[in-house]
């Protein structure tokens, strides 16, 4: 924390004018609220929570924040489970809920520019309400989670089987960085109103993806959107042996007819459902693993063959697995509640999964081998039974089948005592047997970092030194992650 | 002290910040006044439940900023809507209990909220008017107000329609007399205590309470009828919080009441109107609070030449006018500020009359049509019917 000191006042007055009084706070309740998220990182306290409109207020707050070398910490909503808007040294929360603009959207190169307080909801919103016939993607998150961050630090949704992690479908972003100034990347640099792409030049969007905002603010980007196609569905396959099951699903992933395609646990599924805290257990006799195929049509014969090749794939399944199960979105709603619907309302809120107070995963992204994926599953699902907690697996394929989303859905309770350091140590070894199975944590959350440095090639250790060094030599930004004090 | 908020420790503790509070849920229109005008997480309702743990862990004390985010919030209860966790049905109930803890720790209420319970005390109404003009709305009144010991029905005023909207009590009297019902209405009503009950000041609100419950017994009333929102919401769902439910009395607001005698065929409508186009507000009170969505619905579509046009967020999504809460005492820009929105919302349905059935409603839009000069009309559905007969 900054001293109540005459450089301090100064600070506080050099913000005021920058973005006026009432959009500055160092006020106690402020700097606890944005201290924490509901993860178990710990919390650490800002200086202030500053909130901008303008690119040019964020050039002023980084000239500040350089001059007196104070961090910065860029925030929309803190909801990205990895921690990474608690500030770590303290500083500038920048909260960018006021830049909530969807500027532009092209029909013909098929993108849209939107400020980093956009969220899913507002996105969801416009695209209907005026480019029905176009479609974002959505996280399993809920709907005010920002697109921009998603997409920036390398999220994953309900295209990631066609597209990968979000940070694929950049087209291009404006930036300011460390010093103030504006950069932009992509077609946009030569253009103020191209903004379909980010080849054939030499690529830096890659200072910015994943950086957990260490390199600058990022104020406008450009992210793919797509044609909404008139046939969509859903079809759920469960079964009990893991092996099968993702046998099935590797199968169909690498077809390129799904759009996306999900394997959960039956405690991922309870969940979802609402079942208490605690009460999300497999019980005997109940199916094990639940596959949940997204996929859409343009026409009913393109629809009817995917039908085809799914129910064919299937019945392989069912030679080894005679209880495994096949139904329609609409039988699952019936058999299970209308919570299901969900699937088909995205983006979506799910209550039973964020009314403890606390949710974590260790997300991963890792090899598809079905061997290490069934050995990753085994050895997780023992750790968090040492801890007791609930085994709620949450995977998903990525890129055609090209990697996998890897991660445990973790909630718990602030409330009872002792919790949240129990579900940091659980982490903490979900990271490491994981990691060591070559799992790479995605919103890679501080805690891990120090391990990763220590297992990666030094030169790329070396080389992010230097680029962070480049970029931000004072260190201001987000400091604390990746090894940068 | 924080010994109301201690109630909801639970539902405290369930909020994850997952920020679904904050819009519309699934149209992703703004649902919150105050984290709408305010925007730090704290001014969200999530914020406000972090607030409240922050004072039961002892890592926040109770200060004038925290009174400022509690209070900047007319409780609307739209957040009670928009929330898919657990919690979400005593939102409310938690905003008003750390209010009342304020209260109790002395640094609430704000300082034109102080005056409802210095006022109320004294002479019964919220307004500082002396309790003996309560029944000053008659003067002028071109029919009879009977004042009897025992009837049917118990017409409960109000504060705000006894002193500063009399025009919609005058319609309402016009309006019972008209069906001709056997009705009442009393110079020893008290207010009901819904402004202190909402600033969190509760320590004369249980004698309130007994007073209204007494008069309404002596009475003898079979239904207690009222045009006001907020007499309806806190005689209806907050009396029984405060002493026995009224055995064998129905709480009515006045739209139930009219349309239960549309229905009966007791109140038909001879003028017409000739195309007019209106759309509707619901009150917070009667709509979120209290679930009355469809009665004042029903009497605008019995209405001859009306034709109603509603607004993108109605029933449960309404936005609010702004005026509840304590926020039109407190923060009177900010009160017409979230009017002008839903003028704006009501211009766009291309209504020439914005309806609706709340005394502080009509207070508050009728403020934001005249600081933005619009063309746009605003009346009580009791003003509307009372025309119409």
């Amino acid at each position: 924390m900054l001293q109540q000191t005459e450089e301090h006042t100064e600070i506080t007055a050099q913000l005021e004018k920058i973005v006026g009084k009432e959009w500055v706070s160092n006020h106690p309740e402020e700097i606890l609220i944005y201290s924490y998220d509901m993860t178990e990182h710990p919390p650490h306290s800002p200086d202030y929570v500053i909130m901008p409109k303008t690119v040019e207020e964020i050039q002023e707050i980084m000239k500040v924040a350089n001059k007196y070398k104070i961090p910065v910490v860029p925030f929309v909503t803190g909801a990205n489970i990895g921690g990474l808007t608690i500030p770590l040294k303290g500083g500038l929360i920048v909260d960018l809920k006021r830049m909530d603009r969807i500027l532009h959207v092209n029909t013909d190169d098929m993108y849209m520019i939107i400020e980093p307080g956009v969220t899913f909801g507002h996105v969801n919103k416009r695209l209907e309400e005026d480019y029905p016939e176009f479609r974002y993607c959505y996280p399993f998150a809920p709907p005010f989670a920002s697109v921009m961050a998603n997409a920036l630090l390398g999220g994953l949704n309900n295209l990631s089987l066609k597209y990968g992690c979000m940070s694929e479908v950049i087209n291009g972003i404006e930036a300011v960085l460390p010093n103030g100034k504006v950069v932009k990347i992509g077609t946009c640099m030569c253009w103020d109103d191209h903004w379909w792409g980010r080849a054939p030049m030499p690529d830096l969007l890659g200072l910015f993806t994943s950086w957990q905002g260490m390199t600058g603010i990022v104020t406008k980007i450009a992210l793919q959107i797509w044609p909404k196609k008139p046939i969509q569905d859903w079809k759920f396959v469960t079964g009990n042996d893991l092996a099968s099951i993702y046998k099935l699903v590797k199968k169909i992933a690498i077809l390129d007819i799904m759009n996306d395609i999900l394997l959960i646990s039956i405690e991922t599924m309870k969940m979802i459902l609402g079942v208490p805290l605690g009460k999300a257990v497999h019980l005997e006799g109940e199916p094990r693993w639940a596959a949940i195929f997204d996929f859409s049509a343009n026409t009913q014969k393109e629809y009817e063959a995917k039908i085809e090749i799914l129910e064919n794939a299937f019945k392989d399944l069912k030679k080894v697995d005679p209880k495994a199960i096949y139904t329609s979105i609409n039988t699952t709603i019936k058999l299970f509640g209308s919570l299901f619907e969900a699937f088909q309302k995205m983006p979506m809120t799910i209550g039973g999964m964020l009314e403890y107070g606390g949710l974590t995963w260790v997300g991963t992204y890792m090899t598809s081998n079905p061997e290490t994926v069934v050995k990753g599953v085994h050895t997780a699902f023992a750790l968090i039974e040492k801890y007791n907690f609930e085994k709620c697996l949450y995977t998903r394929m990525m890129k055609g089948g090209h990697y996998y989303a890897f991660r445990f859905l973790l909630r718990f309770s602030k409330e009872k005592e002792g919790e949240t350091e129990r579900m940091r140590q659980l982490n903490q070894e979900l990271f490491e047997s994981l990691f060591e199975l070559g799992a790479f944590p995605y919103k890679t959350p501080a805690a891990f970092t120090e391990r990763i440095l220590e297992r990666c090639d030094e030169n790329w250790a070396e080389l992010l030194k230097i680029v962070k060094n480049a970029i931000d030599p004072n260190m201001i930004m987000n400091p604390g992650r990746w090894g940068f004090k | 002290m924080t010994d109301e908020i201690s109630k909801y420790k639970e539902e405290i503790y369930s909020c994850s910040r997952c920020g679904t509070c904050k819009y519309i849920y699934h149209v992703y229109d703004d649902s919150c006044p105050s984290g709408t005008k305010f925007r730090f997480e704290t001014f969200y309702p999530s914020g406000k439940l972090h607030i409240a743990r922050g004072l039961l862990e002892g890592k926040l004390e109770w200060s004038e900023r925290i009174r400022d985010i509690i209070f900047a919030c007319p409780t609307c209860g739209n957040c009670t809507v928009q929330c898919q966790c657990r919690q979400h049905d005593v939102l409310v109930e938690i905003f008003e209990a750390l209010r009342a803890d304020a209260v109790s720790h002395g640094v609430g209420p704000l300082p034109n909220q102080k005056v409802f319970a210095e006022s109320i005390e004294k002479e019964h109404n919220p307004y500082k008017e002396d309790h003996s003009h309560r029944l000053n709305w008659k003067e002028g009144i071109e029919t009879e107000v009977p004042l009897k010991d025992k009837a049917e029905i118990l017409y409960f005023v109000g504060c705000t329609s006894s002193y500063r909207q009399k025009d919609l009590a005058q319609a309402t009297i016009k309006i019972l007399n008209k069906i001709g019902v056997d009705y009442t209405v009393s110079e020893d009503e008290w207010c009901c205590g819904s402004p202190i009950m909402r600033t969190g000041q509760l320590e004369s609100v249980e004698n309130l309470v007994k007073h209204n419950l007494d008069l309404i017994k002596r009475t003898g009333a079979k239904k207690v009828v009222t045009s006001c929102a907020g007499c309806y919401r806190t005689i209806k769902i907050d009396f029984p919080k405060y002493a026995d439910q009224l055995e064998g009395v129905e709480i009515l607001h006045i739209t139930e009441f009219l349309q239960q005698m549309i229905e009966a065929g007791k109140l038909q409508l001879p003028k017409k109107l000739e195309n007019v186009v209106v759309t509707y507000h619901d009150p917070c009170h009667l709509g979120r609070h209290s679930g009355v969505y469809d009665a004042p619905r029903t009497i605008i579509q019995a209405i001859p030449g009306v034709t109603l046009i509603e607004m993108p967020r109605i029933r449960e999504n309404a936005w609010c006018c702004g005026a509840g809460g304590g926020v039109k005492a407190a923060f009177k820009e900010w009160a017409v500020e979230i009017s002008n929105e839903r003028i704006e919302e009501a211009k766009k349905t291309g209504c020439s009359i914005l309806l609706s059935a709340c005394p502080f409603c009509k207070t508050n839009l009728e403020d934001a049509i005249k600081e933005t000069n619009s063309e746009l009309k605003f009346m009580d559905i009791v003003s509307l019917i009372n025309e119409l007969l």
